[in-house]
């Protein structure tokens, strides 16, 4: 999942005395619309695909108990922010001193980092479909592309402008209604249910699914956001219904993804093991326009992940820190941050030079954020529950158990599930 | 000769055991509590044992009912700062008997 | 106030808002017959690094005072140049005046300044 949740809290302005009724509807409605536009990448779409083409319908519900965790993770996250008025890595430093810190920052750093390279991945193979032209070599201009987006642009622009691009990714809905699904048999897809074969590859592409929904990145990323947007308490509210909104319909695009891959490679048993293989999940119900929809849908949605993850892990840096840092502050005052993010992009280009395959780099990068997803939330679920940080504002039962239950699961089955599928693979 | 250190680092203490004058380890410093005193910081108390860590980093889980039911030492002393040898601030010792110590539960707001 | 929960690893923040790095460590000094005295913050990389090995943190601070006068020791600010604004620390000085900005400083200067749109 991507900047949806991001991008639709750049577009509720702060500092607005005079903001009238309509204008706040507006824009909650604008940042539900970005969050949608925003919440499919490489990482969605490929488990996604993967999970459909393998498991049909089956595995539906990894998908639904995903969307379900980052919506609370997001809307806990906004909240976070405009309450204490500090982002999550400053919290948790403070918290819990620099020697627990360091822990989350390095797992934190080197799983966002592959996803990352995935992203960057993800972006060259659409660019390589597209024009014929070898993946490795779109990987150095899309870092620049990258880095100059960075460079240049408000905090606001990135998000609210490649989210609004990002919209394409309707497409998927579009194609899954055409393609006439039984949706019975979704609906009975998103209860859980037991693999028939293959049980080590069901589980590992089930936590695969959870760790493309459940990037800790995401709301760390968040939580940033809202200070350079100069969050609120009054945002509050807001930001539920967004959080809710944007991923629940975020959500619904995955399940469409899947709902494709299913109706597309399950019924003749096809394993998706390349990324050529993925536009067929549109070209089934669009035809040849289906395949440029489909590099559109990635390359578009790659990017804007691409921006976000870089963001993010500078953010985590410089917070961690103490250093000034701003995406809304032009480069020279804030040079450590923009050095940190400019080497970042560089070393996610080298992944991608070194010729790692992005299908593969996705699905592990994936899986280990899914193993990794205890190291970033429980202390944030700490964090979550200070009163003296967040006063009335702290969590409810109801969120811990939520967030706790699926994250805690998704670690174990993921340290299981990870050295059983090397061994079979 | 020994020069006797005058100055301690607080994040080098942390965690540090604490004998006392028998040499039984009495706890671990976890934090330390400034007052202003005519309109100077000084240090006030240390809070030696587990109770001031756990608060630290798991707060509302000392407010659940469940907690009173973990195995989980939460007790801590309150040293005034003259019952705490610092001179060797590796090693800090108490300078007062363990019974005269004031001991409590995890620590309350104050 | 407790100095490990409410002051050691906060954000501190200069005269100018501008974020100037967090509490890495924190030194009290000891007096006799006298409650030990909250002298000063340090905010050095030296500091830091201490806390997870000092002979890492004695290798660094070599390393850094090759790089100038005044280099290769924590920078230190009194105690009595700090206040209390939460969710901040804020010091009363011009932290680009600081060896605390003295990376960013160098950074800027060298790299920063000449990329284009900077």
């Amino acid at each position: 999942m991507s900047s949806g949740a991001s991008a639709r809290r750049s577009s509720l302005r702060a500092g607005e005395p005079d903001a009238t009724h309509m204008k706040r509807i507006l824009d909650i409605a604008l940042g539900v619309v970005t969050s949608v536009g925003g919440f499919l990448e490489i990482g969605s779409i490929t488990t996604a695909v993967q999970a459909g083409a393998a498991f049909g319908y089956q595995l539906v519900w990894s998908v639904v108990l995903g969307v379900i965790c980052i919506a609370f993770l997001a809307e806990m996250a906004g909240r976070f922010a405009a309450v204490s008025k500090t982002t999550i890595p400053d919290a948790l430093r403070e918290r819990f001193g620099v020697n627990f810190f360091v822990v989350p920052l390095v797992v934190m750093f080197g799983v966002s980092l592959m996803t990352l390279g995935a992203e960057v991945g993800g972006v060259s193979a659409a660019l390589e479909m597209a024009t014929g032209v070898k993946l490795l070599v779109w990987a150095i201009p899309i870092g620049l592309v990258a880095w100059i987006v960075l460079w240049r642009s408000s905090f606001s622009l990135i998000e609210n402008g490649v989210s609004l691009l990002g919209l394409v990714t309707l497409a998927f809905a579009v194609g899954a209604f055409k393609m006439h699904p039984s949706y019975g048999a979704v609906l009975r897809g998103a209860v859980p249910t037991l693999p028939h074969t293959k049980p080590a590859h069901y589980w590992f592409i089930a936590v695969s699914v959870l760790g493309a929904s459940i990037s800790p990145y995401l709301f760390f990323f968040y939580s940033s956001g809202a200070i350079e947007e100069k969050w609120g308490r009054d945002f509050v509210v807001a930001n539920r219904v967004v959080a809710a909104g944007g991923m629940g319909f975020g959500g619904v695009l995955n399940v469409a993804v899947l709902v494709l891959a299913a109706l597309i490679f399950h019924p003749g048993r096809i394993e998706v093991q390349h990324y050529e293989q993925l536009p067929r999940v549109l070209i089934g119900p669009f035809g040849h326009a289906g395949f440029w929809l489909f590099l559109a849908c990635l390359g578009v949605g790659c990017m804007g992940a691409t921006l976000e993850i870089t963001l993010a892990l500078a953010y985590l840096i410089a917070q961690g820190f103490g250093w000034n840092w701003g995406e809304n502050l032009a480069p020279r005052d804030d040079a450590r941050f923009s050095l940190t993010y400019t080497a970042i992009l560089i070393v996610a280009a080298l992944i991608v030079l070194v010729g790692v395959d992005p299908l593969k780099l996705t699905e592990y990068a994936m899986a280990l954020t899914a193993a990794s997803l205890p190291v970033g939330i429980f202390p944030f679920l700490i964090l979550m529950n200070d009163r003296e940080r967040l006063g009335r504002y702290t969590n409810g039962t109801f969120g811990n158990v939520v967030v706790l239950a699926i994250s805690g699961l998704a670690a174990i089955v993921a340290l299981v599930s990870i050295p059983l599928q090397l061994i079979g693979s | 000769m020994n020069v006797p250190i005058r100055e301690v680092h607080v994040e080098q203490l942390l965690g540090r055991r604490v004998r006392d004058a028998a040499d039984a380890v009495v706890g671990r410093i976890e934090e330390l509590r400034a007052d202003v005193v005519d309109g100077e910081a000084v240090i006030a108390e240390y809070h030696i044992g587990p109770a001031a860590a756990i608060e630290r980093i798991a707060g509302f889980l000392v407010q659940l009912p469940v907690f009173a039911l973990l195995p989980i030492s939460k007790w801590e002393y309150r040293v005034p700062w003259h019952a705490l040898d610092l001179s060797d601030p590796e090693h800090p010792r108490l300078t007062v008997p363990r019974s005269d110590l004031r001991r409590a539960g995890p620590s309350a707001a104050e | 106030m407790h100095l490990v929960s409410e002051v050691l690893d906060e954000q501190l923040t200069d005269a100018r808002d501008r974020r100037a790095g967090r509490v890495d460590g924190i030194v009290i000094e000891l007096r006799e017959g006298k409650p030990p005295r909250l002298a000063y913050i340090e905010v050095s990389p030296i500091t830091l690094f201490a806390r997870f090995s000092r002979r890492f943190a004695r290798w660094y601070a070599r390393l850094d005072a090759r790089l100038g006068n005044g280099r290769g020791v924590p920078f230190r600010i009194p105690w009595t140049r700090v206040r209390v604004e939460r969710p901040f620390l804020r010091i009363d000085l011009d932290a680009r005046a600081t060896p605390i900005y003295a990376l960013e400083n160098w950074l800027r200067r060298t790299i920063i300044e000449r990329i284009p749109w900077s």
